[in-house]
């Protein structure tokens, strides 16, 4: 071959595979995620997915099960912040400056968010601003061993049943003493997320609407943690939130209590173990009052310093929408065209997703102020103040509010 | 014998002898030195100057001047508190850590059959992180489905509250410590092994009990490793804070709401980066100050090879 032919090849070469290399150009982001294990190996094949269908997009993820808070805040202050993330403490995320704005960017590309649950779209909304697109949510029920009920001749419960209902029948599937002892019900002592669920349904609230006042003093609330003491005495007990498993979930599978009040996290392996169970909303105060459980949810940010926030806004909308598919394993997708396609009101989550359709669901006390936690750690002090320490009801909440006041009010 | 020329002769530039032996010993502790002003100087000075900020970690830093530190004494909830708690902590912990890895290196020194594996197997706990120990002792010490509680129920018919009761509860977490100790031991395993068997070879021909050899010859030839264990196990549980974190989450009613745990939760929970530096500023001086006071005491009980007089 001639020299020139050499050099035209060469030249050919050059140019095709430069181009070629720019075709193949990728963004590549980063997604921080909370999952670990086998919930992980769930997500990565929905990543895969969007990655298979936009293969201009590389997904970097990151899992920080434990200290995540600390991961992300570490990471943005290093100016390596997360392109995407999972949140749900949003207050705190949007203070703290680390998830980016995307209403204007829902509004342009004409999302209809009609399509997720509204207290989904709640919980990532802050001051009027939205911050991410719904993963998944829950509402809080009670989890009941039916065998446990058949062996004690208890009819299962039924939604709309009293707090008066609900303790006879702790009382009912209470028997055998020492290492045989077993119980109706399991009380976290100082769990102050599960406890909002029952004092909505009393009317009581742990803060005003507007999230700079502590109502935990007021007569529904001190009501609802006399019958929070009454059931602690009668029940199995557990200190506070255990980081491996949802607080009662062991104790539930292994028989030790009939029944526990949890989100749909749990479900799975309750059906792996093969325990057979049934679903009731929580117990309300009196006949034909209202229920008003509790809602866990997270959702899909953009991070605030995102160098590549278009990448990264396609990758929370797939997720958010079309990834709900295949992550749909663990709780309810916020998306209601996935829940409908995948029948999830027709299977063993059917009761979680008739509990999304509750009027009025209040998307959670924590997104009404950004010190709600700091003020939270005292009315949990007082609630194990009540429920350990016998100490009287109104004294210790009156105690908590003056504290919680202080901090809620930024002091 | 002639000393190499090199002693009287000066370098090219100058440099005597002694300037250039320094200049190299410098240049062999570089490593260390940049390391020690990257990753400890630096943060410290950078932790210092925080600490006279109301800072958020990501947006507004203002300047406060002392006023951190006044409202950790004055307007605290907790800090006081929570000291109070670190310090009886340690006062608990570091004799009763120090007691079980002394024990366990003199029953390991001794040569019983199996030595040689109980030792790894003492030494095994240390290389379990905290987080995962944590959660094993919160598994055993569990109210209604706990191990020890099996046993105590099994045996005795009682059911110990042990991480329920707020006035148990640290108890309960002091005596997971007792885990803890596979690194002391070694080192006080190492100081055994080096006392020359000629002295209790004298001792013996003396007629001294066994009791008298371990206060007359043991632990006087240990001493500079009880120290060093002693100051070391000191300062580790003034910074415990993952069996708090893990075990009982500072609870119940903050009963076990230490001083490391609260300022953790100062700074990663409630975003208050300044306090929070203030706050290790804070506990920084007592570690100094319990330190100074050990190091005081030593010269009454610790005797070097290296100090004839």
């Amino acid at each position: 071959m001639s020299k020139r032919g050499l050099l035209f090849i060469m030249a050919f070469a050059l140019i095709f595979g430069l181009s070629s290399g720019l075709g193949a150009e990728q963004t590549k982001i980063t997604f921080l995620t909370w999952d670990g294990g086998q919930g992980l190996a769930i997500y990565q094949k929905a990543i895969d997915l969007f990655m298979t269908e936009n293969p201009d997009i590389k997904v970097e993820t990151i899992s920080a099960p434990d200290g995540y808070d600390e991961k992300i805040q570490t990471m943005t202050v290093s100016g390596n912040g997360p392109d995407a993330l999972l949140v749900w403490n949003t207050p705190q995320y949007v203070e703290g400056g680390l998830i980016a704005d995307i209403t204007d960017r829902v509004k342009k590309d004409g999302s209809d968010l009609g399509q997720y649950y509204d207290p989904s779209v709640k919980q990532a909304t802050y001051r009027g601003r939205l911050y991410g697109l719904p993963q998944g949510t829950t509402t809080r029920m009670i989890y009941y061993n039916k065998k446990a009920f058949d062996d004690a001749k208890v009819a299962y419960p039924k939604d709309g049943w009293t707090w008066a209902d609900f303790e006879s029948t702790c009382k009912k599937l209470t028997s055998g003493t020492g290492t045989d002892a077993k119980y109706g019900f399991i009380v976290p002592a100082g769990f102050t997320y599960q406890m909002q669920g029952y004092l909505w349904s009393n009317g009581g609230d742990e803060v005003s609407v507007d999230g700079m006042k502590s109502t935990v003093n007021s007569p529904a609330a001190v009501a609802t943690l006399k019958f929070f003491k009454r059931l602690y005495d009668i029940s199995a007990q557990s200190v506070i939130e255990n980081r491996i498993s949802s607080p009662g979930q062991t104790e539930f599978l292994s028989g030790k209590v009939a029944m526990m009040d949890n989100g749909s996290w749990p479900m799975m392996d309750i059906i792996k173990e093969g325990v057979p169970f049934g679903l009731v909303n929580i117990p309300v105060p009196k006949k034909g009052d209202a229920v008003k459980p509790v809602l866990h949810g997270a959702f899909f940010s953009v991070g605030a310093k995102s160098k590549y926030p278009e990448a990264a806004y396609k990758f929370v909308k797939f997720m958010a929408s079309e990834g709900q598919k295949i992550e749909a394993e663990w709780d309810i997708p916020g998306y209601k065209p996935v829940v409908k396609q995948l029948k999830m009101a027709d299977g063993p989550m059917g009761p979680f997703v008739k509990a999304l359709d509750i009027k009025g669901l209040d998307p959670g006390c924590y997104l009404r102020n950004a010190k709600f936690f700091e003020a939270d750690a005292e009315f949990q002090k007082a609630i194990q103040k009540i429920l350990i320490e016998n100490a009287e009801p109104q004294k210790a909440l009156d105690d908590a509010v003056t504290q919680m006041d202080r901090i809620l009010a930024g002091h | 014998m002639t000393f190499p020329t090199a002693v009287l002769r000066k370098n090219k530039k100058g440099l005597s002898i002694t300037a250039r032996e320094a200049l190299s010993g410098y240049l062999f502790i570089s490593p260390w030195l940049l390391g020690l002003l990257l990753f400890a100087a630096g943060p410290m000075l950078f932790s210092l100057s925080i600490s006279f900020f109301k800072w958020d970690m990501f947006k507004s830093m203002t300047f406060v001047g002392i006023q951190n530190y006044i409202k950790a004494f004055t307007d605290d909830e907790y800090a006081l508190p929570s000291l109070l708690k670190t310090l009886s902590f340690v006062l608990f912990e570091t004799p009763y850590q120090l007691v079980i890895a002394l024990l366990l290196a003199l029953l390991l020194n001794s040569k019983l059959r199996g030595t040689g594996v109980a030792r790894a197997l003492v030494y095994l706990p240390a290389v379990l992180s905290g987080a995962i120990s944590g959660s094993m002792w919160k598994f055993m010490m569990d109210k209604d489905l706990g191990v020890i509680n099996y046993f105590t129920l099994t045996l005795f018919n009682v059911k110990i509250p042990w991480l329920i009761k707020p006035d148990m509860a640290m108890f309960s977490i002091a005596l997971t410590g007792a885990l803890a100790v596979g690194t002391s031991m070694i080192l006080f395993l190492a100081a055994l092994q080096s006392i020359p068997a000629q002295y209790y070879e004298a001792a013996d021909i003396d007629g001294a009990s066994k009791v008298r050899k371990l206060f007359k010859i043991t632990l006087p030839f240990i001493a500079p490793t009880t120290l060093y264990n002693l100051i070391i196990i000191m300062i580790a549980q003034f910074q415990c804070v993952v069996p708090f974190m893990v075990i009982t989450g500072g609870g119940p009613v903050k009963s076990t709401y230490v001083f490391a745990y609260y300022e953790y939760e100062t700074a990663f929970r409630y975003m208050r980066f300044g306090q929070a530096a203030s706050q290790s500023w804070i506990i920084l001086s007592v570690v100094l100050v319990a330190t100074m006071a050990i190091l005081a005491t030593s010269k009454f009980w610790v005797y070097y090879e290296s100090e004839k007089d």
